[in-house]
């Protein structure tokens, strides 16, 4: 190996903006390492990257190479994993549901397993201890049971609701 | 924006498997849609315990067939019979586990005599030992610790009922605790 300029690779979104990356933050991306994994004599075009628009793929970016620079400190100190979970809480607290179930679509459809937990995570602890109504409504959903339908299963799943605590909403 | 439209499948089962049996019940009363991911094995299987199975099969009640991940959740979160001397709870909002020792599997000051082994229709074990005239208590048990859930404070409950009113000088006594850990290589953790 004798290259001393990192390998540039670029992207481009369906908004078609095109992000030229590092090689290692390219790899990070599931979807992108499988192309060339598959293709390893793929040209320097830019590779389309249909279902992610330019917004999310600069957080993708962004996040990536913060958590590769965290990794290429090594397992050196705690600090390292504490200053990744300050990065990805905050990353949470920036996005309102509605970015975040997008940025979500993202990394799912680019394969970036660290990060699809940490927003599903992040997702999840939205509505864990909520009512139903307000699961509805942070997730955009209309109530489709009718009242038979909705009796029935309240029926079946009360076992669940017993001695635990009123929901909050 | 109707989640369950743009999410796929996989992604809205990785998010209620993240939040908790109670709120996966929760999720499922929404839509139908909603209720059809909350349902699935994918969720349930990761709110039971890794070793459910072994669990279900040390149950004197064995014979469950597979109804799919969450009926065996509600199954084991209902006391189950483990033995004659031990019952098994999951803890339904965390999913924890939870053992319970009979009076047969404890080993009871004044349990041999002057007392009585009778069944009891509130408690969950078979037997119970009812002891007639003592002068103090002391009960021992011992659980093997491995097969706790992990990253779990635990807190350990003495279960018993006065025989009756003129049961005196019970109530305003002092108890003493002791617990400790024992490994095949000798004690290694000891609390009062």
């Amino acid at each position: 190996m004798s290259t001393t300029v990192p390998k540039k690779i670029t992207l481009r979104t369906a908004d078609n903006h095109e992000f030229e990356v590092d090689e290692a933050v390219a790899m990070e991306l599931g979807t992108v390492k499988t192309f060339f994994d598959e293709n390893p004599d793929a040209t320097d075009e830019p590779i389309p990257l249909p279902n992610v628009s330019s917004k999310c793929l600069s957080t993708i970016i962004e996040y990536c190479k913060f958590h590769l620079s965290l990794r290429a400190r090594g397992n050196d100190s705690s600090s390292a994993e504490e200053e990744g979970k300050v990065y990805d809480e905050e990353l949470i607290k920036t996005h309102d549901n509605e970015s975040l179930v997008e940025l979500i679509l993202a990394v799912n459809y680019l394969n970036i397993k660290d990060m699809l937990d940490t927003l599903n995570q992040g997702v999840a602890d939205r509505i864990k201890n909520k009512s139903v109504e307000y699961v509805r409504r942070f997730f955009g959903i209309e109530n489709d049971y009718t009242p038979e339908e909705e009796a029935e299963i309240r029926a079946q799943y009360e076992w669940a609701f017993e001695g635990v605590d009123p929901d909050d909403d | 924006m109707d989640i369950t439209r743009i999410l796929p499948e996989e992604c809205l089962c990785l998010i209620i498997s993240l939040t908790s049996p109670v709120d996966a019940c929760g999720s499922a009363m929404v839509s139908h849609a909603l209720r059809s991911v909350a349902d699935c094995d994918a969720v349930w299987e990761k709110f039971l315990p890794s070793d459910y199975k072994s669990i279900i099969s040390g149950s004197s009640s064995s014979s469950l067939l597979s109804p799919g991940k969450r009926r065996i959740y509600i199954f084991i979160s209902v006391s189950i019979p483990f033995s004659l001397k031990m019952s098994f709870q999951l803890k339904k909002e965390s999913g924890k586990k939870c053992y319970m020792l009979g009076a047969r599997a404890l080993s009871i000051i004044w349990g041999d005599t002057p007392s009585t082994w009778k069944s009891l229709p509130e408690s969950r074990f078979s037997e119970v030992v009812e002891l007639k005239l003592v002068w103090w208590l002391e009960v021992k048990g011992m659980i093997d610790i491995t097969i706790l859930s992990y990253n779990t404070n635990y807190a350990a409950y003495l279960v018993f009922k006065l025989r009756n009113k003129r049961t005196i000088e019970f109530r305003h006594r002092a108890v003493g605790l002791h617990m400790s850990a024992e490994s095949p290589h000798g004690k290694c953790g000891v609390c009062r």
